[in-house]
């Protein structure tokens, strides 16, 4: 009890440290699987021909790109290549230029480790 | 300077009292008539008869003749010859159910239309009034507020046709509750036949007449029922008290016995000073005698009276305050100027004088030139007025005769806006932060303001004077509340009275505003038990001052009787709205105007919030200033608005100095660093919760009790003792963000012994928890916005228990640093620390 009384700060401290640490974990999760709720929606209103709806959700979509975890950008990549040709210049399809969109942001996202990859090499030359 | 004036040979309202060309004008009155018509139909006797009437009470020494019929044009002129004054009420059906009809409310303003229009401008009309006692279950008739609206609107009415004239109506305790805003005096028929009601009356009509002059209109004794030698008595004692009173005047019911009313003659009664066929009886001798010493009865004995007036760069004004105390009329007196080091032409104003006592010093504040002025003083009374102020002729007569009649220490007066004073300094006036008397009862205060206070000079010596920590402002409510510590009373006297020139400009009020935040801040720091938690003043009485301290919400109630049949029916005034004021105070914008302003930048719906609060303070200072009661000769268009301006910034610049004072001065000591240092190395992070001490029962818990307060004041700790309601002892202040609250018990042990428990609880203070709160409310918002974009925000959080540690860690040291005073403490008094106290035995109580 006196050790209790003494430590209930530092006590405090980690409770609180714990608590905080759940609702991080736990708001990524929510945040995550509130993202894939989003991105069916949109993919099942523009198969279905839902045009003007599905352009409410693909702006709402493209608003979150940038703060997307690269792990879920990956994902969305995968999800939406099922769906479409990525060969084809199909501008007025939305899943199209989302997965266009997702495949521009990862592209961004490649050149800072890009960048540190080259420096390495050439910090690195090869062996005689 | 002098007062306003007016054309010659009218009476003109000054302060408390009345003036005629100049000179003061205790008004000594009788009332004349009614009397049976004459030949012509008047309700005046014939020519002869009224030379005859009016050479008798000239001899009398009355200077005013109350009438209730308007007075032929002869009357008039014959009263002027005799260089009589006349009170003319004007009559009317008032009787009736006037305000039901069109035709009733007519025939009152026709009648006083029809009045005035005869009189006006004749030299010998001292007032009309405008009715005289309307009987009460009429006013409950046809409500208060009607009536009272009526009352000025006769009033404006008559005014209009004879603006130099005065204007008051009569009225009697079943009706005091009516408070016309446009009468120039209040005027009360008062029939009380023993002493001491009526001086307790008249300090009642005196806190009702407030700044205006109080008038007895009409008192009397019957002879037949009385008997002639008890109404020599009682008329001695009813004049001399309305003049040693501080009234303006009194008249006397009535000159003869000889009273036609009612449409015929009156037999059974006999109120007269004479016989119907004009033969004086003895009262007439009595009150011939108490017309001559009026007003000024002399006092039961005449102290020797300093008058201290501090002051640093006062140039301004310093003139007309020291040419009035110079002429004061009191026998026995010296001015003393203590020059608190000015940098104007103080001095040389001050050589001037050759009679006044100059005092030079380096500039040390307000309290250290006061206490100069004490030293310096040969009087046995003290008393204290300020270089803007200009005194009253009878300042001291009142005051000194007030203090030395009553057992009272010290007392104050009123100070008012000089009618010579700018419109900038009228709207100061009704700002708030004025001056302001606080009264327990109608003549017992519970501060005084500095710029008109007396006191006893041995009472002063006994508290040490006024503290030098108070520079600016503070050391009058200081003293006050140290006095009353000291078991000492402080009354009021309500006609010992200065002028008091306000700030003349906006600059100079915030300026002074300032500074009295500060005093705030010294004085809360000093005395925690007058103010609430948020540093707000809980006072015990009632506040006095020409401002209003907050907008008036709700409206007063009347104590009417059953069925309207009191006869002293009372009007009780509500408080002001406080909580309102809140919304113009510089924490409410801090707290609540300016975040919602500064989130509604990236929440836009936050912005009506923001507006509405805004509106919201402005709003209240708008009805503040609607509300004021600006003095009509020194208002102008821009009057009310500019009051609301200061409304407005008042609090904020008040309250912004008050906190920039509590938190640059230590709750506790500087000297306690030291001890602490020591003591934190010894903590061992034992409970201090509480503490016994062992006493051979030479000490008890009193007496450590006053060990400690005594300690904790010399040491300078900021404390608040019980004051009877309190759950503890004392309070320790010693930081900004804890209390601590000590509660002793003695236990009685064998051989009267005892043990001595002391508790010591620490709480944070009121500024801990709202920080604490504020944080955690503006985190929860923070992550409840944001955390979908940013999940690391929930550790924001972990700052909580870190700052409930500071809090913490803060109460601990307090509670460390009073144990150790404790200790220190009990070693003086030769206690014993006993960590397992001895088992406490009850003893049985003697019966």
């Amino acid at each position: 009890m006196r050790f209790l009384r003494r430590y209930r700060y530092a006590l405090l401290f980690l409770a609180v440290l714990v608590f905080c640490s759940v609702m991080v974990v736990r708001q990524f999760g929510l945040n995550q699987s509130r993202h894939l709720e989003l991105r069916e929606a949109f993919i099942l209103l523009a198969v279905k021909q839902h045009p003007e709806e599905a352009r409410v959700l693909y702006h709402r979509l493209l608003r979150n790109l940038e703060r997307l975890p690269t792990r879920c950008l990956i994902d969305d990549y995968q999800r939406t290549i099922q769906l479409i040709d990525p060969a084809s210049q199909a501008s007025q399809d939305l899943v199209w230029k989302y997965h266009w969109q997702v495949s521009q942001e990862l592209e961004k996202r490649a050149e800072g480790p890009l960048a540190n990859a080259l420096r390495l090499a050439d910090q690195h030359p090869p062996d005689d | 300077m002098t007062p306003s004036s007016g054309p010659a040979d009218r009476v003109i309202v000054d302060g408390k009292f009345f003036r005629l060309n100049g000179e003061k004008f205790p008004v000594k009155g009788l009332t004349y008539g009614p009397f049976a018509p004459n030949a012509s139909g008047d309700s005046y006797p014939d020519l002869p008869r009224i030379d005859h009437d009016l050479a008798l009470i000239r001899d009398l020494g009355a200077n005013v003749l109350r009438l209730y019929e308007v007075p032929p044009r002869h009357f008039l002129d014959r009263a002027q010859t005799h260089g009589l004054k006349l009170l003319i009420d004007i009559p009317w059906p008032k009787h009736l159910c006037f305000l039901d009809t069109a035709a009733g409310r007519e025939t009152g303003l026709r009648a006083v239309r029809e009045a005035v229009t005869a009189c006006r401008h004749h030299p010998a009309v001292f007032a009309y009034s405008v009715v005289n006692e309307i009987p009460a279950d009429i006013v409950r008739w046809s409500g208060v507020r009607r009536i009272t609206a009526y009352l000025d609107e006769l009033i404006d009415e008559a005014r209009s046709i004879d603006p130099d004239a005065l204007y008051t109506f009569a009225s009697f305790p079943p009706t005091e509750f009516l408070r016309p805003r446009n009468i120039d005096f209040l005027c009360f028929n008062v029939y009380l036949h023993h002493a001491h009601s009526y001086e307790i009356y008249l300090d009642r009509l005196q806190t009702i007449a407030d700044s205006k002059p109080l008038m007895l209109g009409e008192f009397g004794i019957d002879s037949l029922r009385e008997t002639e030698d008890r109404k020599c008595d009682i008329l001695r004692w009813q004049i001399e008290g309305a003049f040693r009173n501080g009234l303006a005047g009194t008249v006397v019911f009535s000159f003869t016995d000889d009273w036609f009313r009612g449409g015929h003659q009156i037999e059974d009664w006999a109120f007269g000073l004479t016989t119907r066929d004009r033969k004086p009886k003895p009262s007439f001798a009595v009150v011939r005698e108490a017309f001559h010493r009026a007003p000024r009865f002399p006092l039961p004995r005449t102290p020797r009276v300093s008058v201290v007036v501090a002051s640093y760069n006062g140039a301004r004004t310093l003139k007309a305050c020291l040419d009035s105390l110079l002429h004061l009329h009191y026998p026995d007196y010296e001015v003393i100027l203590v020059d608190d080091g000015s940098t104007d032409n103080t001095p040389a104003i001050a050589a001037g004088y050759d009679s006044l006592r100059y005092i030079r010093q380096d500039n040390c504040g307000l309290s250290v030139a006061r206490n100069t002025g004490i030293v310096a003083a040969t009087g046995e009374i003290v008393a204290f007025t300020d270089s803007d102020c200009r005194a009253d002729e009878d300042w001291l007569h009142y005051l000194v005769g007030d203090l030395i009649r009553n057992d009272w220490s010290a007392v104050g007066g009123h100070n008012f806006l000089p009618p010579e004073d700018s419109p900038i300094a009228a709207a100061v006036m009704v700002s708030p932060g004025g001056p302001a008397h606080v009264m327990l009862t109608d003549r017992v205060a519970e501060h005084v303001p500095g710029c008109n206070m007396a006191f006893y000079k041995w009472a002063l010596e006994e508290i040490g004077g006024f503290d030098p920590v108070f520079r600016k402002a503070g050391d009058d409510v200081d003293v006050c509340w140290r006095l009353q510590e000291h078991g000492c009373r402080i009354g009021f006297s309500p006609a010992g009275f200065v002028w008091h020139y306000r700030r003349s400009t906006i600059r100079a009020y915030l300026r002074q505003q300032g500074g009295y935040g500060e005093a705030e801040a010294l004085l809360a720091r000093k005395h925690p038990e007058y103010f609430n938690s948020f540093g707000g003043g809980v006072w015990r009485g009632r506040i006095y001052t020409a401002a209003k301290p907050g907008v008036l919400i709700q409206r007063p109630f009347i104590y009417h009787g059953a069925f309207a049949t009191g006869f002293f029916q009372k009007l009780y005034s509500p408080e002001p709205a406080f909580a309102l004021m809140f919304t113009t105070s510089l924490e409410y914008h801090v707290l609540i105007t300016i975040p919602l302003a500064v989130l509604s930048a990236s929440f836009p719906w936050l912005l009506p919030l923001a507006v509405t609060s805004l509106a919201l303070s402005c709003g209240v200072c708008a009805i503040a200033a609607a509300q004021a009661d600006l003095p009509p000769r020194q208002s102008r268009v821009w009057s009310r608005p500019l009051v609301a301006l200061l409304f407005y910034l008042q609090p904020i610049v008040r309250g912004w100095a008050r906190h920039k004072w509590r938190l640059s001065v230590p709750a506790r000591p500087e000297t306690t660093r030291e001890r602490l240092d020591q003591i934190t190395r010894a903590d061992h992070g034992a409970a201090l919760d509480s503490v016994v001490y062992w006493s051979p029962g030479t000490t008890d818990r009193l007496d450590l009790l006053k060990a400690l307060l005594k300690r904790l004041d010399h040491e300078g700790w900021q404390n608040r003792t019980d004051s009877g309601w309190s759950p503890y002892d004392v309070e320790v202040s010693g930081s900004p963000w804890c209390r601590l609250r000590l509660l002793t018990a003695s236990e009685e042990l064998a051989g009267g012994k005892l043990n001595l428990r002391c508790r010591l609880r620490g709480h944070w203070s009121l500024l801990a928890r709202l920080c604490f709160w504020s944080l955690f409310l503006l985190q929860s918002t923070a992550i409840a916005l944001l955390a979908s974009w940013q999940p690391w925000i929930w550790l924001i959080l972990l700052d909580l228990p870190l700052l409930a540690w500071f809090f913490d860690h803060e109460k601990r040291t307090l509670q460390l640093l009073v144990l150790n005073l404790l200790d220190n403490l009990a070693d003086e008094l030769h206690l014993i620390r006993t960590e397992t106290p001895p088992r406490a035995v009850l003893v049985p109580v003697a019966p």
